[in-house]
Formats: C-alpha cells, structure tokens, sequence
C-alpha cells in the first residue's frame, strides 16, 4: 500500500494519482487491523482533498492542488472565499481551534479587518 | 594523549596520494559530492594538484569534459546509484570525445560486490581500473573521529541496513592493527552488539589469514587504550530529539554544520579575509571552516549558549587591553616581542567579530517566540511532566504552521519519554499533521513508526522497571531519570560541574551510560540517597575511582542498564598468547603509570553537545583521554528528515 501512495506521489497527473490512491486503499481494505483502518480513513480523505482541490481549481481560477488542506483552507479565507473554506472545515471534521487560527492568520495577511472584527 | 587525529589525516592523505600517483599524467578528478567535503579536511587542492589533478569534477553534476586522458572516478562504494551514474558518465565520455580516455576508479572504503556487478553489467568493467581507497575515519578534531557516513542514521534504523556497523567494525580494527586490541568491550545497545561480534570475528579471521606471515595486527592488548565503550544510537533517541543548547550544538541546528564548515551570510559574518571591498554582493553565503586550530572557538564551542555573550565580551576585553598596551611605553625587547604578537592578535580579532556575529544571529533565533515554545515544551517533557498538558501546546504550533520537522521532534521526544503516545492522542495528531502539512506525509508518520520513534504507547511499560528479563524493547526514561539522574535542577552554565549543563538541566542518558562506566563514583553520590542506588552501591569498594573501577564494566549499574533498550556487553579480550602477555607486561610495567585512551563509540551517531558532555567527562578524569568515534554528528532535524517525504501532491501539467 505504500508503495502504491509512493507511486501515487510520483506520478505524472491527478487522475493516475487518484486511481493510484484508490489501488493503495483497496489493497487494505480486507485488513482488519486497527492501523490499517486508520490508515484507509487517510487515504479516503487523500482523494477527497485531491478532488476538492479539482474542483476548486476548476471554479476558480487558482491551482490549489497539492496544498495540505490547511493551506488550502488559508488559501480560500486570503481570496474572500470563506463560505467555501467553512463547507470544507465541515467536510474534513478540522478542529474549531485549528480552524480558528488559520482563520486568523489568513485574514490578517489578506489585511481584511472587517471579517477579523467579526471574530 | 596518542594524537589519532593527526596519524589517521596522514594516513588518508597518503593513501589518496598513492592512488592518485598510481595514475599516470595529468588527469581530471571526479569526485561525488559527500566525498568532496570529508577530503577538504584532509588534503588541499593545491596538494592535489602538484600530484597531477588537473580539474576537479563533482560526480552529481554530469559535466565531465574531455580536457585530460585520464580521468579519475572517486566515490564512495556502499550505494549502488553512484556506481551506475559512474557507468553512465564513462559511457558517455567514451561515445562523446574522439581520444581515447583512461578511466581509474577509487572506491572508499572498498570494493563491493554490487558496484562491480553494475560496471560488469554497463560493460565497463573492462576499460575501468578499479581500486580500494580505504576511507575510514575522519579526524573532525583532535579527540572526534566520525566514519562521516552522512546516511548512517537512515541506513541504520529506516532502512535496517547494517552497512555501516561493518564499516565501523573495520575502522576500529585499523585502530587495533595500529595500536593492539582493545582489552576490553562494553557496550550497550542491539547494534553496539552486532559490532563487538563483528570485531572478534574479524579478529579470528585475521589471525587465521595471517598465522603464517606472523600478523601486524597486534595479539597483545593495548598498552594505550583502556576500553571500547560502544553505545547504540537507539538507546537513547531521546537525548537527541532535545535541542542542543550548547554553541557548537546550536550552530548545527540552526545554520548546519558539515564537515566542520558552515555557511553563513556575510552580513553576519563580514566577507572573507582578501576581498574586504567586495560590499557589493552583500547576499553572498561564505563557508567558514571552525575547529580547533580556531583557538577562540574552541573556548567557546562546549560552552551553554546562555553564557556566550559573557564570554565573548571578556574575550573582547582583552584583546583590547591587549592592543592598547603599545600606546605604554615599552622596552625595545617588549616591543619585538608585541610585534611577533601582533598577527596572533590580528587572528583572533578576526575570529571574535566573526563569532559576534553569529552568536548574534543566533540570538535572534533564540529570542524567536516559537523557539522558546518549544524548549519550553521539550524541557516540561524531559522533566516528566504529563504529556497530556503540552498537547494544547503543540496544537496551536500546528496550527501556526511551525515546520513539520520541529512538531514531529516534539511528538517523538514525547514518544520516547515517556514509551509511546496514547492510541488516541496518536490518532488525533496524525489527522492534524496530515491536514495541516499534506497527506503526502502518511508515508512519514509511518517512517517514523517503522524507525520506533512515535509509537502508541503499550500500557505495561512503566508497570515494571527491573523485570527478570535482561532486554526491554525501549528505554524506560521514567526509571533512568531517577536511577541515574537525567535532571539536574542546579546547573552552573558558566562553569559546568555536570554534563546536564549541555541541555540546560537534562543530562544525557548516552553520556551516564558512559559514566557508569567511567565516574562510578560520581554517580553514586547521586543515587546513595534514593532506595534504588542505595542497594547497588553497598556492591561498590568505597575505593578511588580509578583504573580498577572501568575494570568492573558496568558493575553497579545494572538495574539500570536493565531498563535501557538493548542487549549489555562486557567481554575482555585476551592476548593470543598467554606467555607473551605476560612478558609484556613484564616489560611494559612502567606504561601503566601513563594516561590511557578510552574510545567511545556512538553507533548511528552523536550530537555535539554530548560530544561537549564527553570532554567534560574528560576534564574531570584526570587519568584518562577519552577518543569519541561516530559514525556521523547528528541533530534531531537529521534525525526525523530521514523519515521526511519530500514529494507532494501537485507539480501536474494542468
């Protein structure tokens, strides 16, 4: 399986990436073994980042692909894009005090007091 | 003191020499990048090019020329990716320029099956030359030897390759060849193990190849050397996951030091000595070479950081009086005498701007918030403080977006502490490391777990210490932390008593174990007080800590070894022949009045500041020299970046 998530990172588009990903996943998938459970939560949550971040990328006009989800998250809340970044907080189940801090800092570099007065 | 340092220098430079003038003519010299700084210690390029070298090349760069017939490969031979880019720049030569080359190739330390295979199969084998070049220790400094294998650590633990515990094995039986075996063999750790074994096979092996051509290599112990202390890496990561608080330690965390060089800014540092007009490029990195011929850094390396400031400000004091005293009136011999001062003066004037600098720059790392965070929470951890009040701690350096290397130093420091972290809190962090830096990093966090430095925690490692077996799978750093004293409360920074000054307040465990063996007598002032020493030293003659203590190995000491990881040694080695060892010893009688070497071998690699702790060790044993042997110097950023995964998701064609 790693060796697949290996192959995953080096392979040349996001599509073989994530049929890659999917392999990795389900070479696990019959392991019961408690490590191998969180590890499939990992890679599940891998392919739904890479095809978030499609998507995002597709709608907006900026490549997020690659980013970790916290930069992405900063990434969004630094264009204005905060509806998004909440919907995705959401999604990946990001603690409110990590999310509270990218929040913060994502807004103070896009130097956007109003929003920081909402806080 | 034996001076190996200056024997094993000559002795490298001469074998590269000898190599080089094996070769014919002019030639061309190529030489693969870890290579090229381990050999600046040694020999200049203006030595290598009064033995003929006409340019030299670096392996990694693929911009060989065809200027000279004889092109000289120098690589190291343990890895097969040098030996195929070898192959493939021979070919290219050889299909690129119209004369006809001489390729020689040098392998240090020496010839492996694999990179003979990868010549036979590229189909070289038979245009090449190939030769040993046996690149065994370093000098790093007068009492420092490092094997300088910079991936010792990786190898060692990631990959489990023991690779470099046989390199290290015949390394140590040069230094038996030259000086007589090593009377004695204590060692502590798995690794530490696999090499004591190593090193009685080979010398059973050499004794047989040899019987008839009455061996060099001695049969007789060593009039010079004591002991052989071998330490494996792993069992003590800890120590090295702390941050190193000394000036030496902490120039290697934050700016690198390789191979006795760092680069540093010339705003900070002033440009090289030569091109003091040069202001333009003010950017410009400039390598500094710092050692021991650098008599002020050499005060200043093992000193804590905190009383550097102090130190160079009275350096600076002095000199100043110093140059101030020819304004007085002289006689014309004090004058003659100033004058041949002046260029001592002169250098170390230098030397102090120099180390102003960076202490200065270090000090604004140092004032860094983030950096304070963080000693604060190694400091709690290493003091056994629960670890479920840091966690809030290393949340929010998460979500700063702190550099993954220092968090996953922090959550494995707290790993070894305290023998794992809950399954839980382990879950919890993974998922926010994975968030927060990529999920590419899965394949860190199970680096890490394969190397045995984040681990859940299984609840019966601190049910029983001193159980009857005689191996734990970790060290138990709860036990040890009583039993030998990790924490100091008091320590005197300025003028260090004990070794936990390099830590500010945490000593070692690396370096007690060194102890145990050395300053018995030191450590049970400790422990006489609590339960546990009390029983163990009644089994201790209140004698003098002498020769006749390190006799005993660990004796008194070994619950507490019981409760570090890894299988406890302690074999003598016996000269071949009785009747000889006798006569020696006979004739010998008076050596033993002398000082005698101890070498310490780290497996997997020191720090600096337990290199400081090491000399301080020295400093109070006034009987003996102790000869530190490494495989490499580490830091805890080199540590967890063997687990690193460098790649991420992203880098596509849109």
């Amino acid at each position: 399986s790693n060796l697949l998530l290996s192959d995953a990172l080096s392979s040349p588009s996001l599509s073989t990436a994530i049929d890659k990903l999917k392999l990795s996943h389900r070479t696990l998938a019959e392991s019961k073994d408690p490590s191998a459970v969180i590890h499939q939560k990992h890679l599940v949550e891998t392919q739904q980042l890479l095809k978030a971040q499609e998507s995002l990328a597709r709608d907006l006009d900026t490549s997020y692909i690659g980013l970790s989800l916290n930069e992405t998250l900063n990434r969004l809340i630094r264009n204005g894009y905060s509806k998004r970044a909440t919907k995705l907080q959401s999604d990946f189940h990001v603690p409110e005090k990590i999310y509270a801090w990218i929040r913060l800092r994502a807004l103070v570099s896009a130097r956007n007091f109003g929003e920081l007065e909402e806080l | 003191m034996l001076n190996y340092a200056d024997q094993i220098k000559e002795k490298v430079r001469k074998d590269l020499l000898n190599l080089l003038e094996g070769v014919r003519g002019k030639k061309n010299l190529v030489v693969d990048e870890d290579l090229a700084g381990p050999l600046g210690l040694v020999s200049k390029y203006s030595t290598l090019q009064q033995y003929g070298v006409d340019k030299v090349f670096f392996l990694e760069r693929k911009n060989i020329d065809a200027s000279q017939k004889n092109v000289v490969f120098l690589s190291r031979g343990e890895s097969a990716d040098r030996a195929l880019a070898i192959a493939e720049q021979i070919k290219r030569l050889q299909q690129e320029s119209q004369i006809e080359h001489e390729f020689s190739v040098f392998i240090a330390p020496r010839r492996t099956l694999v990179a003979n295979k990868i010549f036979e199969e590229a189909g070289v084998l038979g245009d090449i030359s190939v030769e040993e070049f046996p690149l065994y220790f370093l000098p790093m400094d007068v009492d420092v030897l490092s094997l300088e294998l910079e991936h010792s650590f990786a190898d060692l633990f990631l990959h489990r390759d023991p690779t470099c515990i046989y390199t290290a094995a015949r390394a140590l039986m040069l230094v038996q060849q030259k000086h007589g075996l090593f009377p004695r063999i204590i060692g502590k750790g798995d690794g530490a193990h696999r090499l004591m074994e190593m090193l009685f096979r080979m010398r059973t092996e050499a004794s047989v190849d040899d019987k008839s051509t009455k061996s060099t290599l001695g049969t007789l112990p060593s009039a010079v050397i004591e002991s052989l202390i071998i330490i494996d890496r792993d069992v003590d990561f800890g120590t090295v996951l702390l941050t190193q608080l000394t000036y030496d330690g902490l120039l290697d965390e934050v700016l690198g030091i390789k191979d006795n060089q760092i680069e540093a800014d010339t705003a900070i540092v002033g440009p090289p000595p030569g091109q003091q007009n040069a202001t333009t490029q003010s950017a410009l990195k400039r390598k500094l070479t710092i050692d021991s011929s650098d008599k002020l850094y050499e005060q200043l390396r093992d000193a804590n950081f905190a009383v550097i400031g102090p130190l160079l400000n009275k350096v600076a004091r002095r000199l100043q009086t110093d140059m101030q005293n020819r304004h007085s009136n002289m006689t014309t011999a004090e004058l003659r005498q100033f004058v041949n001062n002046l260029p001592g003066l002169q250098a170390e004037q230098q030397s102090l701007k120099v180390h102003t600098g960076l202490a200065e720059d270090m000090m604004k790392f140092t004032r860094n918030t983030t950096f304070t965070r963080v000693l604060e929470i190694q400091q709690n951890l290493a003091a056994g403080v629960d670890p479920s009040t840091q966690h809030d701690a290393i949340e929010e350096l998460i979500a700063k977006d702190t550099p993954l290397l220092t968090v996953l130093r922090l959550l494995c420091l707290e790993s070894c502490f305290f023998g794992g972290l809950k399954a839980k809190d382990l879950e919890h962090f993974k998922t926010l490391i994975l968030q927060a830096y990529g999920y590419q990093h899965i394949l860190t966090l199970d680096a890490l777990e394969r190397m045995q430095l984040l681990f859940v925690r299984t609840g019966n490692i601190f049910s029983n210490a001193t159980s009857q077996a005689t191996t734990v799978s970790k060290t138990n750093y709860n036990y040890l932390r009583k039993t030998l004293r990790l924490l100091v409360d008091e320590v005197n920074e300025s003028e260090p008593n004990d070794i936990a000054y390099v830590y500010s307040g945490y000593a070692p465990l690396s370096v007690r174990l060194v102890q145990c063996v050395l300053q018995k007598q030191y450590l049970l002032s400790f422990t006489k007080s609590s339960s546990s020493g009390s029983s163990s030293s009644k089994s201790q003659p209140p004698s003098t800590p002498g020769i006749s203590s390190a006799a005993h190995g660990w004796q008194g000491f070994e619950d507490a070894l019981k409760a570090a990881k890894g299988q406890t040694f302690n074999k003598i080695q016996k000269g071949a022949d009785e009747a000889v060892t006798k006569a020696r010893a006979v004739l010998g009688g008076g050596g033993t009045g002398g000082k005698k070497t101890v070498v310490v071998f780290f497996v997997g690699g020191i720090t600096r500041a337990e290199i400081a702790a090491l000399r301080l060790l020295e400093r109070d044993n006034p009987i003996r020299d102790i000869l530190i042997c490494t495989t490499s110097i580490i830091t805890g950023n080199k540590m967890i970046d063997a687990a690193l995964e460098a790649r991420t998701f992203g880098g596509y064609g849109e």
